[in-house]
């Protein structure tokens, strides 16, 4: 299985450490991109999707940091690498970023710098990681932009951001991603900021530019619709881990998680049930530090099982190849019990011992701030 | 960029001619003029002055007649000839007095900026990106000290510290036997070395400004999406800083430079005063309270020019720095 | 709303580290929405936990600025000396005393030895002066023999507090009515500094406020018409304070000063310095005012309220001042300092206060030359004041700032 997986993300914890307490934003994220694809991350707002994209890359800001869980990057060599064990300020990891993994964000307007030329800035990752002249990354900036589909792409190469419409922002960003040619573009909501003919078009492009370049996508969106036309994998997450992952057309017409089902409920649909009222999800997402014991949608959950999804953190469950799911209605609800109160006994014993180092190490750590 | 500075050339017009109406206007807000007090200093002494000199001095001035025609009398001898008008307490012209007093109020304002700049830059940006560290701290507590410390008083605290710890005064620009010697070079150095007093007299506040100033701004900067793109590209920690947000923070720093040197061309003024330098201030204060109105009305209008002036050069690098104004 | 929240009307910081995804903005991002939603209430001012949610916020901030609580402790504290100066100071600001002119500080000491123990006998000790032949210049040394005693809330002259409550006590002073007590030293009168300086709190703290009070006013007008109705009225405005502002302040400041004539009632250049003050003064916070009004116009509430018929002076009256309310105070407070500075400054050179008014730039007018300086340094102790006090404001108001918009820029 991992040889077709260009990226194998296991129990990815990013957290926060605020002054207010510690925002869990990933919690452990188990996500697999396959080679040559495109897998959709959905979720709602504040589910995580963007801080565990970035934490892909370590570009996770201060306060925050990954505290547990591996990235393995799968090169095309053969060779592998846990982006999550390097440090966040090394050559190590700043070689991968922008060569082997690159990002387009949501806002082009503001993910670009308003005082340096388009050339400029997609130039100089050329020059950094294939140690072109400044002539020949000009020459392939041109070429990235004429890709893109830029219109003027020669003036627009000497263009300040601020002279360029949104679409064509997008579209110097979406170049700059794809500048140093890598084996895996992440797109964070990329289209959320356009209008919506432009966010059609933009889409038409990333999806015609990943199957020329070859690469593995993760695209990050909120809408549904979207997965549905790009990816061919999709995970579903909800507050900070994947509770459903597998291939789209899997995961839509035989949703698993009851996250899942009442996400496609509430999209309205052309042509089908005309009387169909649709359907919100009971209840907001919760505030990060209020986070729900057990599993974190059992507030929510049309199915909630009292006594059992309130009190257990549902496991990763395998159902076919490449097919997650992490919810308790299809787990050995006692096996799990057992398995978790035997944990928490081990962790309360280990606890005990450090206790004393621990209090004056936290201290001392809450005080500098 | 030439349209721009041809335009903003032409916008500073207007401004000048304002404000010498209003240096002439506050000149002649005090009531009575040079010649009436005078007149009443010397009835006080009890003696009289001989009524056709006064009147003859009334008629050469202008004194007697209306204010506007004052003051086109006095702008037309300004364009026409470069003349300032006559100085009533020193009987010289105007012209004669103010040159080397703003010439050495430019040259101490410019070597003041120098050192505010050299200073706040990179304290401003070590500042900003070590944030919450020790050093950081300092530089913040030191930018408070300095912001709390009028001008005036640090500047008697120099002379109470150079005269009880060196035994000497620290006035003036020259030692005293470079104060009425033509310029040379040993003249020039020995200005240098009385010059470092004052620039950090003066420059201390707008120091301490200009670090909060840049260290906010980068602060702020830093977090903008823009620098985690630039981190996405794999560039190097110090060059994403460089190249980007300090970039930008640096048009903020340049168009600070117009604010820090009006403070300073107007705090000079009363640091002058009180460290005794020959520049403009000390005139301008005596010129002030003995309503000797020319001299004064000259002092403001060329002080605001030369601001006028610095602000037009920071618009200029600014438009020079930053494509947003240079196109719009 | 921007990504980062920074504009959200409120000022408050709705999704900052709280929420995970700061500076990649969600637009329905739920904790945005449950910030924001109640930013429209503040406006419309209907509901009143909303509005204490606002600046409840603001107070849980700023509790934790711990530079703020400093400014608060300092500030408080000479106010308080302004307020109570009569009944805190040893003496009255204008009893001279022709025997001991620039008389140095005393030490107060606390305990007298008596045999061999010590007493809890609060004192401090005499002078004995001598005059250079020569020069004619007193000289003072401290005189271990005499001891003249002191106490707290000792029986004095007469005196009103306020001008009118009649009290003989003061906080504390010499046992003995005009024994010479000058913990801080004398002037050239012989008066006492400190009683003086406690005195020169008073104008000094005062003659800030009320400058910024007038430059507010001042400054909310012009920079609300400039900001909330644009066009022409905007371009008089901004050409009128960049003008304003292209004028060295010092000298314009000598210059308006100048023009007090001698003589002139001390009230009423109290009064006039204010307003010379607040001919700079205002051009600042207008260019705030302006500014907020600017990014606040196009917020939803206030184009809700402007489709529903609102007039402009209450939209601008009941929804847009609340919500920069917070952060005109910040502003203020950071104003006022600079106040203080320009009046201390300009007193200083003899163009503001005049004596017998006493304020603290008046009081360092005596320290003008090297020779005083030199010879009677504690003549500058007055600048102490100013430098606190300005300390003082700067930390609040900073702390203000931080609060009212975390993400501000100085």
């Amino acid at each position: 299985m991992p040889d077709n997986n260009l990226l194998t993300v296991d129990e990815l914890k990013t957290y926060f450490f605020t002054d207010e307490g510690v925002v869990k934003a990933v919690d452990g994220l188990t996500l697999e991109v396959p080679r040559g694809r495109t897998l959709g991350v959905v979720g709602e707002s504040g589910s995580g999707k963007s801080v565990g994209a970035r934490s892909l890359m370590q570009l996770v800001d201060p306060p925050g940091r990954i505290v547990e869980g591996s990235i393995m990057l799968n090169r095309a060599d053969g060779s592998t690498v846990d982006i999550s064990s390097l440090d966040p300020r090394g050559p190590a990891i700043r070689a991968i970023r922008g060569d082997e993994i690159a990002m387009i964000f949501q806002e082009p307007m503001s993910s670009l710098s308003p005082v340096h030329t388009v050339g400029d800035q997609i130039g100089e990752m050329i020059e950094l990681h294939w140690g072109y002249t400044k002539a020949q990354a000009r020459d392939r900036v041109l070429e990235l932009l004429q890709q893109v589909e830029m219109p003027k792409a020669r003036g627009v190469i000497d263009s300040y951001t601020f002279e360029l419409s949104g679409g064509m922002r997008q579209r110097a960003m979406i170049a700059m991603g794809l500048a140093c040619d890598p084996s895996l573009l992440i797109a964070d909501e990329p289209t959320t900021a356009l209008d919506v003919t432009t966010q059609a078009v933009i889409l038409d492009l990333i999806r015609r530019l990943q199957e020329s370049f070859g690469m593995s996508v993760l695209f990050i969106t909120h809408a549904l619709g979207v997965i549905a036309e790009l990816a061919d994998h999709v995970a579903v997450m909800y507050l900070g881990s994947v509770v459903e992952q597998g291939s789209v057309m899997d995961v839509f017409h035989r949703p698993q998680h009851p996250y899942t089902r009442s996400l496609l409920r509430s999209i309205p649909s052309l042509g089908l049930e005309k009387k169909r009222r649709l359907e919100a999800i009971r209840g907001m997402v919760p505030h990060p530090f209020n986070r729900p014991g057990g599993c974190p949608f059992h507030n929510r959950c049309p199915e909630f099982m009292p006594g059992v999804c309130d009190q257990l953190v549902p496991p990763l469950e395998h159902l076919d190849a490449g097919r997650t799911v992490r919810c308790l209605l299809h787990s050995d609800v006692d096996e799990v019990r057992a398995r978790q109160e035997e944990q928490a006994a081990a962790e309360r014993e280990a606890a005990a011992g450090e206790a004393a180092a621990q209090r004056s190490v936290g201290k001392r750590g809450g005080e500098s701030r | 960029m030439g349209l721009y500075i041809v335009r903003r050339f032409l916008y500073m017009i207007p401004t000048v001619i304002l404000i010498s109406i209003v240096a002439f206007m506050i000149i002649q807000l005090p009531p009575g003029d040079y010649l009436s007090t005078l007149v009443a200093r010397y009835e006080a002494e009890g003696e009289t002055l001989d009524q056709e000199y006064v009147s003859r001095l009334r008629e050469i001035y202008g004194l007697g007649r209306p204010v506007h025609v004052q003051y086109w009398l006095w702008i037309r001898g300004i364009i026409t000839r470069g003349d300032f008008g006559r100085s009533f307490a020193w009987g010289r012209p105007v012209s004669a007095l103010i040159w080397t007093r703003l010439g050495l109020t430019f040259v101490l304002s410019l070597t003041t900026t120098l050192f505010i700049w050299i200073v706040a830059l990179p304290v401003g940006i070590y500042s900003a990106i070590r944030q919450y560290t020790v050093g950081d701290y300092v530089v913040t507590t030191l930018g408070f000290v300095g912001l709390a410390t009028p001008n005036f008083l640090l500047a008697l605290i120099f002379m109470y510290i150079g005269f009880s710890v060196f035994g000497q005064t620290v006035g003036g620009l020259f030692s005293p036997e470079f104060v009425s010697a033509p310029w040379s070079i040993p003249r020039f150095l020995n200005m240098l070395s009385h010059l470092w007093i004052p620039v950090v007299v003066l420059g201390t506040a707008g120091t301490a400004g200009l670090i909060r100033h840049t260290r906010a701004n980068l602060l702020d900067e830093l977090r903008k999406p823009y620098v985690v793109t630039a981190r996405a590209k794999g560039l190097p920690e110090w060059k994403v800083i460089l190249k980007y947000p300090v970039r930008i923070a640096l048009n903020f720093f340049v168009s600070a430079q117009a604010t820090i040197l009006v403070t300073l061309v107007s705090g000079a003024a009363i640091v002058s005063i009180v460290l005794s330098l020959p520049t403009t201030g000390p005139l301008l204060l005596r010129a002030l309270q003995s309503q000797d109105m020319y001299l004064a009305a000259s002092f403001i209008l060329m002080l605001s020019v030369m601001n006028v002036l610095s602000t037009l050069i920071s618009d200029i690098a600014l438009a020079w720095l930053d494509p947003r104004i240079r196109y719009t | 709303m921007t990504a980062d929240g920074r504009n959200d009307p409120t000022g408050h910081q709705s999704s900052g580290p709280a929420t995970p995804e700061t500076g990649v903005g969600e637009l329905s991002d739920p904790d945005v929405l449950g910030h924001a939603a109640p930013s429209v209430d503040i406006a419309g001012g209907e509901d009143e936990m909303a509005m204490l949610g606002q600046w409840k916020l603001m107070w849980i901030r700023f509790k934790r600025h711990r530079l703020a609580m400093v400014g608060v402790v300092l500030v408080a504290f000479f106010y308080f000396l302004a307020i109570f100066a009569e009944f805190l100071s040893p003496q009255s600001p204008h009893d001279y005393n022709r025997h001991y002119p620039y008389a140095p500080p005393q030490r107060l000491h606390l305990f007298l030895r008596d045999g061999d123990q010590l007493r809890f006998r609060p004192h401090v000790y005499g002078y004995t002066s001598t005059v250079d032949p020569a020069s004619f210049r007193r000289t003072f040394a401290i005189d271990d023999d005499q001891i003249i005693p002191v106490r707290l809330l000792p029986q004095g002259p007469e005196y009103r507090m306020w001008n009118l409550i009649p009290m003989s006590r003061r906080l504390f002073g010499p046992v003995e009515p005009g024994a010479p007590m000058f913990l801080l030293g004398a002037d050239r009168l012989g008066r006492d500094l400190l009683t003086r300086i406690v005195y020169g709190a008073r104008v000094s703290m005062t003659i800030g406020l009320v400058g910024v009070a007038f430059s507010l006013i001042i400054g909310i007008i012009m920079g609300g018409i400039s900001g909330y109705f644009g066009g022409v009225a905007d371009n008089i405005i901004q050409r009128t304070i960049e003008f304003l502002q292209s004028i060295p302040q010092i000298p314009l400041w000598m210059g308006l000063a100048a023009a007090i004539p001698q003589g002139t009632d001390p009230l009423l250049v109290y009064f006039l310095i204010t307003v010379i003050l607040s001919v700079l003064g205002w051009t600042g916070l207008a260019r705030v005012v302006r500014g907020r009004f600017y990014s606040l116009k196009t917020e939803d509430f206030v184009i809700a309220a402007r489709v529903d018929g609102c007039s402009s002076l209450r939209i601008i009256m009941r929804h847009m001042v609340p919500s920069f309310l917070s952060h005109i105070i910040a502003t203020v407070t950071l104003a006022v300092p600079t106040m203080i500075i320009a009046e201390t400054s300009l007193s200083f050179l003899g163009l503001g206060l005049r004596p017998p008014v006493v304020s603290w730039g008046v009081l360092l007018q005596a320290a003008q030359s090297v020779q005083v300086i030199a010879n009677f340094p504690w003549l500058l102790l007055p600048g102490l004041g100013v430098f606190f006090a300005v300390l003082g404001f700067n930390f609040l108001g900073d702390g203000l700032r931080d609060a009212a918009d975390p993400y501000a820029t100085g």
